[in-house]
């Protein structure tokens, strides 16, 4: 008995590694070996080897710093924003209110729409002199040149991933959120615990786990943001939002394979690292006494 | 209870069974859905949407009706955005995919991928008579060079491009832009900041969105000072002339007479500024002439960009072309198709009347192509006497990226005029080691 | 629940829906707007409405696209539900993987698109399945399968040890205690998850781009060749963008009824 549950155990892993080894394992190595190539598109048959120069030359060079401040910057703010927006959508879709399965669905939308079309549109939106948000600042007397000028191109973008992403996070809680037993939350009312109390000291705990999820993923995924950003700006004015994903295509479009090798190497291993750290903050402890 | 394991047990196998059955069956369905052996001898070429794109697609129409079955051809057009374009080519023609035979490249592009050994040379195509119908040499000279890369043949013209300088004949006259100095000063006095009865909001545009366009748009500045992007081997952008060129263009943000979203800009918003009677005057490409003049019909007019003080004023331009992808079984097919188009009295007088410059001396003079495109003169002048020729190198892609990349940290301010080109230089020179073009 | 706080609670659910929405309405409007007033009446309501767009979009493939997308997203979402609860339900309860298993899925969903693209061709087409919606099925995987599993094993965490004991004394075998007690339990999650991986696989659209070119193209890039040359057609790519909205959404309507009911069926009585 004992002998097959341990069999048993990797049976359950098993489809999820036939699948996901061949088509995750193979690519990585490759991109191990690229970037620590002279690679480019015109020597993509015959590169130089290059050792850890991509590396050492994007540690010593200003862009990588500065791409790491910016999506440091974007990425502390989207996530904080949606997981407390996407909390407290959650508990508010738990009051009773008309229409609540139709209004379920359309705060969906911004996520199901492509990034793509919403990065061309606000491109127009947010354009001085043929956008509506614009328009609306202007009747505010609000005078900015909301792309031209860095702060608020980059204060847009990541009121666009907000605006969009905060439906993926509610989602998310909201579905934890309605696996709290609900006998855990009567027995407190009965012991006369005020709303906060019930949220801080029964619910926040109970719902720790998966917020922590949450966070993970929505990191993982805002350090990937690409598509609008790079529709709408392209990282710029300069630099101001060159994010470490549009570093990455920026120099995959100069045909420099082996630093956008290299830099994804880097964004991955702080990527790993950061989530390693969250999950021992937040998980562990929890984990252990279960 | 051991009747409940072993009625779970048989629900186990079923339910195993049923997942495989499904499995296999979505499998199956999906590839039968695909089927992925062609039929017989057809040819695919990828194209970039637009207006260009839609004249291939009514010439592949006729020919696919008139042409296919003399040639024993068929050809296939396949459409994508301009965003994904250049990753798709890029990834299946290094990736050595069957997917296409045929794809487009600019001029400036064919040298990297001819070097790769992944596109494949014309000229053994050219010189037999069997797959070679017309005389290569219909094709203006220009064109031709720049589509030769160590002096084999890599791709067959399709159109030219040029830009020009678009201004608004009832603001502005054109001895009033046509020098750098004088064009700064005329857009001061359409920008609402500087001369509020202004009837423009700014003097002009500025390709300043980090794109492709962009350098292209500054070579006429560098090449108007008497500048070079590459001379002998060595990046030469950074020299005196270089930095007055990037000086000039840094003004126009400087001085606020750009809109101020200027990173934004490329060819979709200066095309809505200029039509829309937001800048007085501005560079633009000559695929815009036909949208500009139908919104503005007189009151715009089309002239080469300013010069140096003193000088005589540079033309930016490029040929897009079509290439032969190095993986493709259907070469000699490919190569019929893409001389048929351009080379072909049906094929050709065809395109030529939708008003795309193929530059073949028959097109180009062609009447009802002359019809199509009233500017065709003044642009054919303009690339005569001020056309510039770019480097061909299998750097060249490269390093124009990374100009763009300087260039834009220059127009932003977070570098000087002076740093941003010497920094663009160095990376040159490395990428041009690793090509082995450097001081060749 | 007193009747007027239901109200005032609805009034709240509205402004913030509108919030979400307001900048797909406006995109809404361009796609209806006539291409010469887009930019020169900026923010004009008052012209009359064209459907040139919609019909511009639909006259070409999109619709096999979008049925493209379609298929793709929904056997995504069987093979991440089928491969993901059984490894979660492992790192749970037969403790396998918690480290390395865990945190190797998540390099696979942080991995660099558009570096892994030249790879990822070239495997696809070593086994041939390039321009093969099966492709993509697959493919998107590597992004669904690591959420689902993170997701599932926190549900399954939450479980207490007692309900799965009481059901084994009880005489149910592992494979009824999956059918009867777990997946009741976690459906608000495989609900959630459901979604999730429809919307990623379903806005998907480099590897789209890198692996389909005909026969399999997805809506993503169907709807991107409204961003021409140099030239972007600003109505037809909102009307683009309006239309793949709609399959998803009406899909969410149909079940809405359920979808509710299904986030909602979860909570333990215990």
């Amino acid at each position: 008995m004992r002998k097959w549950a341990i069999n048993r155990n990797n049976l359950f892993l098993l489809p999820s590694l036939i699948i996901l080894i061949p088509i995750s394992l193979i690519p990585f190595l490759i991109i191990i070996y690229f970037s620590l190539l002279n690679i480019y598109t015109f020597n993509f048959y015959n590169p130089s080897w290059a050792g850890l120069n991509n590396f050492i030359n994007l540690v010593s060079g200003p862009d990588f710093w500065n791409s790491l401040f910016v999506s440091g910057l974007y990425v502390t703010v989207v996530v904080g924003a949606e997981v407390i927006f996407g909390l407290l959508l959650a508990l508010f879709f738990n009051y009773n209110f008309y229409g609540k399965s139709v209004l379920f669905v359309i705060i969906m939308i911004p996520v199901i729409i492509s990034q793509a079309v919403v990065g061309y549109m606000f491109l127009i939106m947010l354009s001085d002199m043929f956008g509506i948000v614009s328009y609306i600042l202007s009747i505010l007397n609000v005078k900015i040149s909301i792309l031209g000028e860095r702060a608020a191109a980059l204060a847009a973008m990541i009121l666009i991933d907000i605006l969009i992403w905060t439906p993926y996070c509610f989602l998310v809680i909201y579905a934890g959120l309605k696996t709290v037993p609900s006998a855990v939350l009567e027995a407190a009312k009965i012991d006369g615990a005020t709303k906060y109390k019930l949220f801080r000291y029964v619910m926040l705990p109970l719902l720790l786990p998966i917020i922590t999820v949450a966070v993970i993923f929505r990191t993982i995924d805002a350090f990937k943001t690409f598509d609008y950003v790079y529709i709408i700006t392209g990282g710029g004015p300069g630099t101001a939002t060159t994010t470490l994903s549009i570093l990455i295509y920026k120099y995959f479009d100069s045909g420099n394979i082996g630093m956008s090798s290299a830099l994804s190497l880097l964004v991955l291993i702080m990527a790993i690292l950061l989530s390693r750290l969250y999950y021992s903050f937040l998980v562990s402890r929890r984990w252990q006494t279960t | 209870m051991n009747m409940m394991t072993q009625r779970s047990k048989r629900n186990l196998i079923i339910s195993v069974v049923v997942v495989l059955i499904v499995g296999i069956a979505i499998g199956a369905t999906l590839i039968v859905l695909n089927p992925s052996a062609p039929a017989k001898e057809k040819v695919v070429m990828i194209v970039m949407s637009g207006p260009e794109a839609e004249y291939i697609k009514k010439a592949a129409e006729v020919f696919n009706a008139e042409a296919a079955q003399e040639l024993n051809v068929q050809l296939e057009i396949v459409e994508l955005g301009r965003d994904q374009y250049f990753d798709k080519v890029k990834t299946a023609l290094l990736g050595r995919s069957k997917e296409f035979d045929i794809a487009w490249l600019i001029n400036l592009d064919i040298a990297q991928y001819a070097k790769a050994g992944v596109i494949e040379p014309l000229d053994g195509y050219i010189s037999d008579r069997n797959s070679m119908k017309y005389d290569i040499n219909e094709f203006l000279p220009i064109a031709l060079e720049g589509v030769k890369y160590k002096g084999k043949t890599y791709a067959i013209p399709l159109w030219i491009s040029t830009m020009f300088l678009y201004y608004r004949t009832d603001l502005v006259s054109p001895n009033e832009i046509d020098e750098w100095d004088k064009f700064i000063e005329t857009a001061k006095r359409f920008t609402k900041s500087y001369n509020p009865n202004s009837s423009t909001d700014y003097g002009t545009t500025i390709f300043g969105a980090p794109f492709v366009t962009m350098p292209m748009e500054w070579y006429i500045y560098l090449w108007s000072y008497g500048g070079e992007i590459i001379k002998d081997g060595l990046p030469v952008f950074n020299n005196p002339a270089g930095l007055k060129a990037a000086n000039t263009y840094y003004q126009l943000v400087k001085h606020g007479i750009v809109p101020p979203d200027w990173n934004t800009y490329e060819y979709p918003k200066v095309l809505e500024a200029i039509k829309n009677g937001k800048v007085a005057f501005g560079i633009q490409w000559d695929a815009a002439y036909f949208e500009i003049k139908s919104a503005l019909g007189d009151k715009v007019e089309i002239m080469p960009p300013p010069a140096a003080p003193g000088g005589k004023p540079a033309a930016y331009t490029h040929t897009w072309t079509m290439v032969i992808n190095g993986a493709s079984d259907k070469k000699a097919a490919a190569f019929k198709v893409m001389t048929w188009l351009t080379l072909d009295d049906k094929g050709a007088q065809l395109l030529g009347s939708f008003g795309l410059p193929i530059p073949t001396r028959k097109v180009l003079t062609n009447p009802t192509f002359k019809e199509k495109a009233p500017h065709w003169e003044k642009m054919y002048n303009q690339i005569l006497n001020y056309g510039h020729s770019l480097p061909v190198a299998a750097s060249f892609s490269p390093i124009q990226d990374r100009l763009i990349f300087y260039l834009s940290k220059m127009l932003s301010g977070e570098l000087t005029p002076q740093d941003a080109l010497n920094k663009a230089a160095e990376e040159a020179v490395n990428i041009m080691k690793e090509a082995g073009e450097y001081g060749a | 629940m007193a009747d007027h706080m239901k109200i005032i609670y609805t009034i709240i659910a509205l402004l913030i829906s509108f919030l979400f929405i307001s900048p797909i309405l406006w995109i809404g409007v361009i796609s209806v707007k006539p291409t010469d007033l887009i930019f020169s009446e900026v923010i004009s309501l008052t012209f009359f409405p064209t459907i040139e767009h919609y019909s511009n979009v639909l006259s070409s493939q999109f619709v096999t696209y979008l049925l493209n997308s379609l298929l793709v997203a929904l056997f995504n979402i069987a093979l991440v539900l089928l491969i993901s609860i059984p490894a979660a339900y492992a790192v749970s309860r037969l403790r396998v993987g918690r480290k390395n298993f865990m945190f190797w899925l998540l390099t696979l969903r942080m991995t660099p698109p558009i570096v892994f693209s030249i790879p990822i061709f070239v495997i696809f087409q070593l086994i041939g399945l390039l321009d093969n919606l099966l492709s993509l099925v697959l493919v998107y995987s590597i992004f669904n399968v690591p959420l689902a599993v993170w997701f599932f094993t926190t549900f399954i965490n939450a479980i207490p040890h007692e309900v799965e004991e009481a059901a084994f004394i009880d005489g149910c075998d592992i494979y009824n205690l999956w059918l009867r007690i777990l997946i009741p339990i976690i459906m608000p999650a495989i609900v959630s998850i459901s979604i999730l991986s429809f919307i990623a696989a379903w806005n998907e659209y480099l590897f789209a781009l890198i692996l389909t070119i005909t026969k399999s193209r997805t809506w993503t890039i169907g709807s991107q060749i409204f961003v021409g040359t140099y030239r972007v057609q600003w109505g037809e790519l909102a009307a683009a963008g309006i239309i793949g909205v709609i399959p998803p959404i009406l899909l969410l309507f149909i079940i809405k009824e359920r979808l509710i009911q299904g986030l909602t069926l979860g909570r333990l009585r215990g």
